[in-house]
């Protein structure tokens, strides 16, 4: 990537994704200007990060974010070798990303957000996807069940596989990249967020393994629609631990959030810096 | 909002403006408003929207459109009397795609019929009760055009196919093997005059059973249709419901009469929702599909005769 190069971060998460977390903890880490990334000048409005960094501060975890986007709060920062990027933050509910599957459309300012940014986080919390039961890995047992047919009027809900490729098929098309050949910009990051959550033995494989295993129709959409060099799954731990929205957690409130969470960078490698995040494409690693 | 387009190819509300290529519908030229302005209390950032050219149900035939502008589509007729497991086909393959399964070295690459595909197999799905249902039969509105289903798919070289899959009643093949003119046929006739591939469904449980005389029949009718014109168009036989045995006399009644005269591209494969013991019937169907694409894309591929090579050519000369 080019020096001069500007690097817009725009973050994709649904309802309780965990991106409001990240946010505030990302704000803790550039604030304190001792990661690889640094905030260049104070934004003027940080309304949103405050709200979740005090939070944490006080050892519990922070509040949902509320439905309508009205602003974006872009953070000018700059690495050690001095590329300069915007990371931004629209402040949204995550029931945005799902309206915009369900109504299938997209309003201006996610159309102007889209068109600004040239790197995508998705946040994907993956310890909470069911693996859906199918003819392929559960096969029929016997006739008998097959005669309850009809008796199921249950509504089809849309499968976490079909609803992320209709989400990114639908950015895609806002964005007017074309999906004939592999896409290269926006890249893209899958966050799987709540690393922390899923099972010991999920934790010791590549974050890309996981997300191949859980959502493998999704794996697939992704790795055959981007570039290889511009697409990576991360993992994500911001507190490390599931803090409560009353009681305050006294270790954290002690050691203070900037010396909690990590990521589980592509090669699977943890690394306590969050603000890595966002590293690898800017800087092409 | 409501309001319609004078274009009669424009369905502005569910995707998009498809003239101008508007985001605000009002500023459209062809677009009207059919509501009387109550109160004008819409703000106005509600009026943009990039609204998505796909609906992400079945296609109907003006939705192809927006598909095949772009790409090259293979049609793929999936035909058979009622009930042969044809719709049962089409979610088993789907599913197979969603849980990471490749058609050969083609790999699932997204789709712009997602809730289509996903209404057929919710049928194929576990749910609380423990219980798992085919598909319901997909109903016969005479004259309509299938619902059609879409499917990207890559291979390593990058090679991208966009098939698409009619999901038609099999009334409509009943109809069009009585009468080709029928109005109820107009849909199997559609299918078999664009269709790039066909799968012919043959119901092993029906062949089985004390309907075997009718199916069979009527197994032959069809195939007998497909056949007229079909040149070089690849043909598909499909032992539907494999884990129920038929009489190998029976299936050689069938295939022989299938192949009673030349057919260019014919082939067989055994298929069901189930594996049974050794016997690979989920892979069947992946296979189907990639017989359908190498045979298509052999005949793509055929290279123009090199007339004369002449070392001299001036045209040759810079490298």
């Amino acid at each position: 990537m080019a020096l001069n190069e500007e690097n817009t971060i725009l973050i994709i998460g649904g309802p309780n994704s965990g991106k409001t977390h990240f946010g505030g903890q990302l704000y803790g880490r550039l604030n304190t200007r001792s990661n690889h990334f640094k905030m260049i000048s104070q934004p003027e409005d940080i309304t949103i990060f405050k709200e979740v960094w005090d939070k944490l501060n006080e050892g519990k975890s922070a509040g949902h974010t509320h439905v309508d986007m009205h602003k974006t709060l872009e953070l000018q920062i700059e690495d050690e070798n001095g590329i300069k990027s915007t990371f931004t933050f629209p402040d949204y509910g995550g029931e945005q990303i799902k309206s915009i599957v369900n109504d299938r459309r997209l309003n201006q300012i996610w159309k102007e957000q889209i068109e600004k940014s040239n790197s995508w986080l998705l946040f994907i919390r993956l310890h909470e996807i069911v693996l859906i039961e199918d003819i392929v890995n559960r096969g029929i047992p016997n006739q008998e069940i097959l005669q309850l047919r009809n008796s199921d009027k249950n509504p089809m809900k849309l499968s976490d596989i079909a609803f992320y490729i209709e989400l990114l098929q639908i950015l895609i098309f806002a964005k007017q990249v074309s999906k004939k050949s592999l896409v290269n910009t926006p890249k893209l990051s899958v966050v799987i967020s709540c690393w922390d959550l899923l099972t010991k033995k999920e934790q010791k494989e590549l974050p890309r393994e996981i997300l191949a295993k859980k959502l493998p129709g999704l794996y697939d959409f992704i790795q055959t629609t981007w570039e290889k060099n511009a697409f990576q799954v991360i993992g994500l731990s911001s507190t490390e631990k599931s803090l409560s929205n009353e009681t305050p957690d006294m270790d954290f409130i002690k050691k203070g959030p900037e010396n909690f969470g990590y990521i589980i960078n592509n090669i699977g490698e943890k690394k306590n810096d969050l603000t890595l995040t966002i590293a690898s494409f800017v800087e092409n690693k | 909002m409501a309001g319609t387009c004078s274009k009669e190819d424009c369905y502005p509300l569910e995707t998009g403006c498809n003239h101008e290529g508007c985001n605000i519908l009002t500023e459209c030229k062809y677009y009207s408003h059919t509501e009387q302005p109550k109160e004008n209390t819409i703000e106005e950032e509600d009026e943009f929207y990039i609204r998505i050219p796909w609906t992400g149900n079945a296609f109907g035939l003006k939705d192809l459109n927006f598909l095949g502008s772009s790409s090259p589509v293979t049609l793929i007729g999936i035909s058979g009397v009622a009930s042969a497991g044809k719709t049962t086909f089409l979610a088993t393959l789907y599913c197979l795609l969603r849980n990471g399964h490749k058609v050969g070295d083609y790999t699932f690459s997204g789709s712009l019929t997602l809730i289509g595909w996903e209404n057929i197999a919710w049928y194929l799905s576990w749910k609380q009760h423990n219980n798992i249902q085919f598909p319901p039969h997909t109903s016969s509105n005479s004259g309509r055009i299938p619902g059609m289903l879409h499917l990207s798919l890559r291979n390593p070289n990058g090679d991208k196919k966009e098939l698409v899959f009619t999901d038609a009643p099999g009334e409509w093949f009943d109809h069009w093997t009585t009468n080709s003119k029928d109005p109820n046929a107009k849909g199997a006739n559609w299918i078999h005059e664009f269709a790039d591939a066909f799968l012919l469904f043959a119901d092993c449980e029906m062949l089985s059973g004390t309907q075997l005389g009718r199916a069979r029949q009527q197994t032959k009718a069809v195939a007998d249709r497909l056949k007229q014109g079909l040149d070089s168009r690849p043909f598909g036989l499909i032992w539907s419901k494999s884990d129920i045995q038929i009489d190998t006399d029976i299936k050689h009644q069938i295939s022989n009469h299938i192949q009673n005269s030349h057919i260019e591209h014919y082939k067989e494969f055994e298929t069901s929702v189930r594996n049974e013991g050794d016997k690979k019937f989920q892979e069947n169907i992946l296979n189907s599909i990639h017989w359908i694409i190498t045979t298509r894309s052999d005949q793509n591929n055929i290279l123009p005769e090199i007339v004369r090579i002449d070392s001299n050519d001036l045209f040759l000369s810079k490298r």
